[in-house]
């Protein structure tokens, strides 16, 4: 997965999809990892059957900025990740506030590492 | 003055929860906004409690409609990742189940489409040649939905010369029958008032929204997954279905001739399916990380693998189509009439247990 993945700064992104979008990329989605120290988020753009992933590492208590002001159909995966890891994403089109998947009596992240979860909220 | 009205997550045309706050003045909607959660079951969050060849069975529960392809999709990431290549013979039945599995899902679709247009007599129709795809997969697999027949390495079933040729005649009766109730879908008066203009999205748009599946190809854009020849694909000959509507009528119309795709593709595969073994044995524990995409019934479904060297993974992401759809949808129904917005829903073939897993 290597060769078609390409590493950037989370003060970078918005600018890369901006250009990506340019380009005519479509947005395919975002997967995020704990890795147990930070999150990391993978953006995937297809062009012409061919798929590009861009990766960003984020400390658990930086809010992300918001790539639905580009790409307005991140909306579902940016809450979910919100929902799932408790990561925060700055200037979201339609925030559910934690709300998209989960119900209201879930207090924890489901997906977040054991070790690092906190009952809500950031560190 | 705007009214806001609650669509869902009961609701006669949805067969599954999705709940829709629509902003209405006098009968036009001016705002949709889309509230989900009713059925996630938190099925990425097992991989820590079931190991890699469990997880099979997992996946193949994500979605009630095409879980032999979610099953499929798995295994060809856990392939990757462990570097097996599974015999051409596992490979083109894989191709037979998932195309089975996409006229179903079709067939399924037209008859709740029939529904939704109050169409009562097409719906049991539809119903009807459903029927006898569902006693394929039974008598080909055990089952009627969740057919389970992918393993890690290949399937494990096989189809012997008498199964093929009942296949092939079975085929041949849903031929006959989807022909019957194709013109009436194409050229009812009522079908064509219910769909036509109405859900436009045009090119432009269902791209910048990342639409995907009969969704984006009913837009006009040739983007079929399957191009990219995965697995026994790259054997078949194979053209995307394509319309330049942008409308529920090109939606509906891309699903209808994908149908009759789904029957060439299958006898296709079983004219060409080679001899030999159907699986590999598989040892050793997946490392690393694999992204491998598939054309489901809805579109493109997406998976994201990542093991290391033990048995259970450490993630797994599934992201399916019509989470995809789901802004495009919110970008269809702004300035539809309010009675149109089940047709408009229905129309990018929700599958809600897929999106929330």
């Amino acid at each position: 997965m290597s060769d078609d993945t390409t590493r950037i700064a989370a003060k970078d992104l918005l600018g890369t999809m901006k250009s990506v979008k340019a380009q005519g990329y479509r947005f395919v989605g975002i997967t995020a990892r704990d890795t147990g120290e930070r999150m990391e988020l993978l953006y995937h753009l297809d062009l012409d059957f061919a798929l590009h992933t861009y990766r960003v590492d984020v400390p658990y208590a930086l809010a992300v900025p918001s790539v639905t002001s580009i790409y307005f159909c991140a909306l579902v995966y940016e809450n979910e990740i919100k929902d799932q890891f408790g990561l925060e994403f700055e200037g979201l089109a339609l925030d559910f506030e934690g709300r998209y998947l989960m119900d209201q009596e879930v207090t924890s992240f489901p997906l977040r590492h054991p070790k690092t979860i906190p009952a809500k909220g950031g560190e | 003055m705007a009214t806001v009205i609650p669509f869902g997550p009961q609701h006669p045309v949805l067969p599954e929860p999705i709940h829709l706050k629509l902003v209405v003045e006098d009968e036009v909607v001016q705002q949709a906004v889309p509230a989900l959660g009713f059925v996630h079951r938190g099925l990425e969050s097992l991989v820590d409690v079931r190991d890699f060849h469990q997880m099979v069975q997992v996946t193949e529960r994500v979605c009630g409609i095409c879980s032999m392809i979610h099953a499929a999709v798995y295994c060809q990431c856990i392939e990757e990742l462990m570097g097996v290549e599974i015999p051409p013979r596992g490979a083109m039945l894989r191709v037979v189940w998932s195309e089975l599995h996409r006229l179903h899902s079709h067939l399924l679709w037209l008859g709740l489409a029939a529904d939704a247009f109050g169409f009562e007599a097409l719906f049991m129709q539809s119903m009807r040649i459903r029927e006898i795809i569902m006693d394929v997969m039974e008598k080909t697999a055990g089952n009627r939905v969740i057919i389970s027949v992918n393993v890690v390495g290949g399937v494990r079933r096989d189809l012997d010369s008498e199964q093929q040729k009942w296949i092939l005649a079975q085929l041949d009766r849903v031929q006959t029958g989807l022909q019957r109730i194709s013109s009436a879908f194409l050229n009812e008066y009522t079908v064509q008032q219910r769909s036509k203009g109405i859900g436009a999205l045009n090119r432009d748009k269902a791209l910048e929204l990342g639409a995907v599946g009969p969704t984006l190809r009913g837009s006009g854009v040739a983007q079929d997954i399957r191009m990219l020849g995965y697995g026994g694909y790259s054997e078949l000959e194979f053209e995307p279905v394509v319309e330049q509507g942008g409308d529920s009528y090109s939606r509906m119309k891309v699903r209808l001739r994908e149908a009759f795709q789904s029957i060439a593709l299958v006898r296709q595969a079983l004219g060409k399916l080679p001899e030999g073994e159907i699986a590999v044995k598989v040892k050793g524990r997946p490392e690393g990380e694999v992204i491998q995409r598939v054309e489901q019934p809805r579109g493109e479904l997406l998976y994201y693998v990542r093991g290391s060297g033990k048995k259970n993974l450490d993630r797994l992401r599934i992201r399916t189509p019509t989470n995809a759809n789901i802004a495009p949808l919110l970008a269809m129904i702004p300035g539809c009439e309010l009675a149109d917005v089940p047709v408009i829903v229905l129309s990018i073939d929700p599958c809600i247990s897929c999106t929330e897993r």
